[in-house]
């Protein structure tokens, strides 16, 4: 009997590729390393960082938590337009751009 | 679409005594104090530990702030062996949680509900 994954049940905002991706995280304004936190860490902290930066500033979590990447841009979507990157290998990556 | 309860729910629910509450945080949260009769399958770990419960026709998830809980249902749902109606998640979390907590890892549930 399979068993269930993250991956089946979580809903992603739109991915970026990788060349993408990597261009925005060497420009991001702020970056915040979430692997291993649980929520609602994650969220809280990104509020917060958010919150400190101007229009358009983009803030950038790691994290290996698969739910993570819902829950976050849940919590600021108010504050934020979310994409996200998948490295493949269980690294994800949040890209918040301040609204 | 994953079911929401109120913590006030949860309370009717645990005094008829036939809801089984999973409270997905760490451990160490959980010993602090949890839920009367809950069992704790922190979060990280549901996925591969999904196959090691009889999940029931009522099933409430319970997390801090009542958002990762949702996604722990709609996990537990897909679940072969589970029904997805029967899964909700608690509303608000247990920031919301006005009632007695229990102590400590092992709750009466804990060793019932194992496969």
């Amino acid at each position: 009997m399979s068993k269930p994954t993250w991956d089946d049940v979580v809903d992603l905002p739109d991915e970026l590729d990788d060349e993408t991706a990597e261009q925005l995280y060497e420009e991001a304004d702020e970056l915040q390393d979430m692997t291993g936190e649980v929520c609602p860490y994650p969220q809280l902290e990104a509020k917060k960082a958010i919150q400190g930066l101007e229009s358009g500033d983009l803030l950038v979590q790691e994290t290996d938590h698969v739910p993570s990447t819902e829950n976050v841009p849940k919590a600021v979507e108010d504050l934020a337009d979310a994409k996200v990157w998948k490295s493949g290998s269980g690294l994800y990556r949040i890209f918040l751009s301040k609204k | 679409m994953v079911d929401e309860v109120t913590p006030d729910e949860v309370k009717e629910k645990l005094e008829d005594d036939d809801v089984q509450v999973v409270d997905i945080r760490p451990e160490s949260e959980f010993e602090q104090g949890h839920i009367p009769g809950a069992i704790n399958i922190p979060m990280s770990e549901l996925p591969s530990r999904i196959d090691e419960y009889d999940w029931g026709d009522d099933v409430v998830v319970a997390c801090p702030i009542g958002q990762s809980s949702i996604q722990a249902a709609r996990l537990i749902g897909s679940y072969e062996d589970a029904e997805s109606d029967a899964v909700a998640s608690m509303e608000g979390g247990y920031r919301e949680w006005e009632y007695e907590l229990e102590t400590g890892t092992e709750s009466e549930s804990d060793s019932e509900a194992q496969a």
